[in-house]
């Protein structure tokens, strides 16, 4: 009655972001699309993610800072996130060539003690 | 002291007789009522209509000896289940299947309904716990002990026994839990670790790999208790105190009420008429579930400093 390491509801979905100028920005999924990051990393197949993806690809984007975890909360790094159109200052605005999003699911090796993640498939929307 | 003591004996001794006198089946659907009412899948829309529903037939006792009334429920709580069934914990499920048994129950003859519905919670009961075994035995992760030794250093559910049985430092417990935050969310912002190693893993290798069998163990002898077509009265007893056993067992350390409640509403469907005691146990532990949510670690860990130091 519980749910193992490698049920499918241990999943974790990351997104990046690539500019046209080729960076690669790691960013958070903002919470608006909660629901379907939950279909992202727990229905089988690619499409649901691919549609995440899509949908994503299709926001404006905009250069903001964020804090990641395991640093101090005055520690901010540069991130993307999406926003409304008006909203986005020009100076701020970046063109998004391609979003990945990729699935990962947890493994836990007792001999060793190490819990890692492993990649359960990765999903890129492109733009023409 | 003796006062006291004998003021509760009295008031349990009277507890004990309302409850065997009174209608069980009756006792089965307010506790049905209360289990979907507080623990019901939180539907941002169909939540709503749920809490009335089920708030109703706490107001009109006539509503909930109606077949439809229960077909509603098990409507309502479909609707909610179906646009998110991916997500949906499993005793979510267990309620929809539970509703339509009692609805079922309400359809046969007034005389049938306590046989009818026992009959259903025997075999949901059989079938969950025979499905939970079965999932466990085919997932590697959990055979090897690798599951509920990560739960025990990870889940802060499973805090209290990993500190008080395992004798894992909670400052332990709790960089397991940062640990695993930041390989989970790690890459939002920047590149997070791909691997991390977990404080505290070989104190609780053994008691993780009683915890894992003994789950398995228990899970498949209440499977084989209550999948057994058996009208034997001294049977279902013995199905129902090991399943007494097993809750009173499990839900302290993994403290999901809403399981438990209807697991134990499901046990008091099909106890045969006459068990007093074992149904007053169940009553007990239905209103003690609630306060193991506490986790006792922090309690017990500021009382360990005070008396060692």
């Amino acid at each position: 009655m519980f749910s193992t390491i490698d049920s499918q509801d241990r999943r974790f979905a990351r997104l990046h972001v690539i500019t046209d100028r080729g960076e690669i920005f790691a960013a958070e999924i903002p919470d608006a699309y909660r629901g379907q990051i939950d279909r992202a990393r727990l229905l089988p197949g690619d499409s649901a993610a691919a549609a995440l993806a899509g949908n994503l690809l299709g926001q404006a984007w905009e250069r903001t800072e964020g804090n990641a975890p395991g640093f101090p909360p005055t520690a901010m790094f540069p991130t993307l996130r999406p926003a409304a159109e008006r909203e986005v200052p020009d100076a701020m605005r970046v063109k998004v060539k391609a979003i990945r999003i990729e699935i990962y699911t947890l493994s836990y090796d007792p001999s060793s003690h190490r819990l890692s993640t492993e990649l359960v498939r990765a999903v890129e929307a492109r733009k023409p | 002291m003796t006062g006291l003591v004998a003021t509760f004996r009295a008031r349990l001794a009277r507890l004990v007789d309302q409850l065997d006198q009174g209608n069980r089946f009756e006792l089965v659907l307010l506790l049905t009522i209360l289990t979907v009412l507080l623990y019901h899948n939180r539907h941002w829309y169909l939540s709503g209509p749920i809490t009335v529903l089920m708030g109703a037939a706490l107001v009109w006792p006539s509503a909930r000896t109606s077949a439809l009334y229960w077909a509603a429920a098990l409507a309502l709580l479909s609707l909610a289940g179906v646009r998110t069934w991916y997500t949906l914990d499993n005793h979510q499920y267990l309620f929809m299947y539970w509703c339509l048994a009692v609805s079922l129950a309400l359809l046969v003859e007034a005389e049938e309904r306590d046989r009818c519905l026992a009959r259903s919670a025997s075999l949901l009961l059989g079938a969950s716990m025979l499905l939970a075994a079965g999932q466990k035995i085919m997932s590697p992760s959990y055979v090897s002990g690798a599951f509920f030794e990560y739960t025990l250093l990870c889940d802060w559910r499973f805090e209290s026994i990993a500190w008080a049985v395992g004798r894992v430092p909670l400052d332990h417990l709790e960089e397991n839990r940062r640990l695993v935050h930041s390989l989970t969310y790690g890459g939002a912002v920047v590149p997070g670790p791909s691997t991390v190693i977990l404080l505290g893993a070989d104190q609780v290798r053994l008691l993780a790999r009683a915890m894992t069998w003994f789950a398995v163990v228990s899970e498949s002898v209440l499977a084989v208790l209550f999948l057994v077509p058996s009208e034997n009265v001294r049977w279902r007893v013995a199905a129902s105190i090991v399943l007494f056993v097993f809750l009173v067992t499990v839900y302290p350390v993994a403290p999901v009420v809403g399981f438990g409640w209807i697991l134990i509403t499901m046990a008091l469907a099909q106890l045969p008429p006459g068990c007093r005691r074992l149904r007053v146990a169940f009553v007990c532990l239905f209103v003690a579930l609630p306060i193991v949510t506490v986790p006792p670690a922090r309690v017990l860990s500021v009382l360990d400093r005070v008396m060692g130091g």
